[in-house]
């Protein structure tokens, strides 16, 4: 029963109850105008769940990438007294590698033209 | 288990929680008045002395508005997402010290897991962008994910470079280890980087495209009417002052004042002022700077910012490692 | 009747000053190269009092441990003597609680060796 515990409980408690009350203070009267989806004043046209541009998925797989390499460099930050030379020369050939690479992607220009369409 | 410590735990958890709502929402009230005086005109001053009960009273306004839940909406993602963007914006500051030990949760790990949980809400905006059946909605929530974990990228690193020079990842000893001197002076122009990408990561001007109000008709939170929109507001506002928190912890010095050496009103004071002081840059830079176009947010963290940053992470450990300053 | 002279409103004499319209941007403040090495100063500094800061709190951490290294055995001893007499005193308690019990033993031990075992739990009445 500590306080982590009792703060865990309480946060989404706190969001259920002001939900809660929400729903109980306010009506609840829905028609045909206010269930359809916002378009501007316009009837929605054509289906909402379209395809997306590649570039949202080319984010996401450098943002796993380097996210990664963050990730793995986090046991190095705080041991740096228990590895002596050996592991640091390791921290720096993980660096360096990961660094190649992303000189490569930048001047591949994998970065340069997001979202810059080039027919429109 | 008294029901002593039962009570006293109660109410750390209370006294935690309830002035940090108390204070995201004056964040709201204090913004509106500090971009009025920078706008030569007086923010809100009706409600209570001087407007200070502006945002109780827009909380009221909006628990008596409808809950829409449109059509051809996923309703339990629906309602959902804000909840989930909300409970991960609180449950981080349980992490937070506001003296030696004056913390909820003093893990060994805190660093990781204010990353983690700071994380994992990304994916109210995800799921706010999906389970709306908007395209506006959708290609907002869109953009507003990608930049918000492009800068998680620079984010984690920079932080990484600042736990190089603590060597644990508690934030209590990130702290303690700041007393020789706080971590802006050695580390400047990363700090600088951390202002830049925690205005990015709480997306706010001006890197406020996703959410920006002529463009994409309020982003991914088009479909939102009442609470949920008020969610919405609170974690957005709230994930500023944690930032403000955290910037303020990892560089300037958290809840140590320089010379004194206390515990208590002392150091929760001094935490604020710091805080108080990030938020009004926060303010300031919005009021003062044009917005950025969308490739050129995405082209500023991938090939401008990011390379620094590896340089600096690589120069970092040469550093410490050459001058045994571990 | 006549009007009086029509009074107009004219620029003052000598006309209004130039308008300044084209984009201006000047180059004030301190030059690229006196930034860099400032700032490169105070980084250097600043590194320097984040050593020395670090090998102080090396030290610390040094006198920490060494001093837990030092204290231990007179605080195991201290707490062994506690625990022995609690044990003593509970197997008292018990052998006055069950004394119309035939055939029980106070303080028996659960294993089929009689090397003395330190009891997990200490009962503190």
């Amino acid at each position: 029963m500590n306080s982590f515990l009792f703060y865990f409980i309480l946060v989404p408690v706190i969001v259920i109850a002001l939900l809660g009350l929400n729903l109980f203070f306010a009506q609840s009267k829905p028609n045909e105008e206010k269930l359809t989806t916002f378009e501007c004043g316009f009837s929605p046209v054509e289906q909402a769940r379209q395809k997306f541009s590649i570039h949202f998925y080319l984010v996401g797989i450098l943002f796993l990438v380097f996210d990664l390499e963050v990730l793995l460099l986090f046991p190095a930050a705080v041991s740096m007294n228990s590895i002596s030379q050996s592991g640091f020369w390791i921290l720096l050939f993980f660096l360096i590698v990961l660094t190649v690479g992303f000189i490569y992607e930048y001047s591949s220009g994998a970065l340069n033209y997001t979202n810059k369409d080039k027919e429109s | 288990m008294t029901i002593n410590s039962t009570i006293n735990s109660l109410l750390e958890a209370l006294i935690v929680i309830g002035p940090l709502l108390g204070s995201i929402a004056y964040v709201t009230i204090a913004e509106r008045k500090i971009m009025g005086s920078m706008q030569r005109r007086i923010g809100p001053n009706k409600v209570g002395y001087y407007g200070l009960l502006q945002a109780f009273a827009d909380a009221l306004k909006l628990l008596v508005k409808e809950l829409v839940l449109p059509s051809n909406t996923d309703k339990i993602l629906f309602v959902l997402a804000p909840m989930i963007s909300l409970v991960c914006g609180l449950l981080v500051w349980t992490l937070i010290p506001y003296g030696k030990g004056l913390v909820i949760a003093d893990f060994s790990l805190g660093i990781v897991t204010i990353l983690a949980i700071s994380s994992v809400a990304a994916y109210g905006i995800i799921l706010a962008g999906w389970a709306s059946n908007n395209k506006y909605s959708f290609i907002g929530s869109l953009r507003a994910t990608a930049q918000l974990i492009s800068y998680e990228v620079v984010f984690g690193l920079i932080i990484l470079l600042v736990i190089f020079f603590v060597g644990s990842f508690n934030l209590t000893t990130i702290i303690e280890s700041q007393k020789a001197i706080w971590y802006i002076v050695p580390l400047f122009p990363i700090a600088l980087m951390f202002l830049i990408a925690i205005l990015a990561e709480s997306n706010r001007a001006p890197f406020d495209l996703p959410e920006s109000e002529s463009e994409l008709t309020a982003g991914f939170m088009t479909e939102y009417s009442a609470f949920p929109f008020v969610f919405f507001f609170l974690a957005e506002y709230g994930a500023i002052v944690f930032l403000s928190t955290l910037s303020s912890i990892l560089f300037l010095g958290g809840y140590l004042v320089p010379g004194i050496e206390s515990n208590g009103l002392m150091t929760g004071l001094s935490l604020g002022f710091k805080t108080s002081f990030i938020l009004f840059l926060f303010i300031w830079i919005r009021a003062s700077f044009p917005r950025l176009r969308y490739d050129q947010l995405m082209s500023s963290i991938w090939s401008k910012m990011l390379p620094i940053v590896i340089a600096f992470s690589i120069l970092i450990p040469c550093i410490v490692k050459a001058f045994e300053i571990y | 009747m006549s009007a009086p002279a029509p009074q107009q409103e004219l620029p003052r004499p000598g006309g209004f000053p130039e308008i300044r319209y084209k984009r201006y941007v000047p180059k004030i403040g301190p030059s690229g190269l006196v930034l860099f090495s400032g700032i490169t100063l105070m980084c250097t500094l600043g590194l320097i009092r984040v050593g020395q800061g670090n090998l102080e709190r090396r030290e610390l951490e040094r006198e920490k441990v060494w001093s837990r290294i030092h204290l231990i055995p007179m605080l195991q001893a201290e707490a062994d003597r506690d625990t022995y007499r609690r044990e003593l005193a509970a197997k008292e308690r018990e052998a006055e609680i069950m004394k119309d019990v035939k055939g029980w033993k106070a303080g028996e031990s659960v294993y089929n060796s009689d090397r003395y075992t330190t009891k997990s739990y200490v009962v503190v009445p």
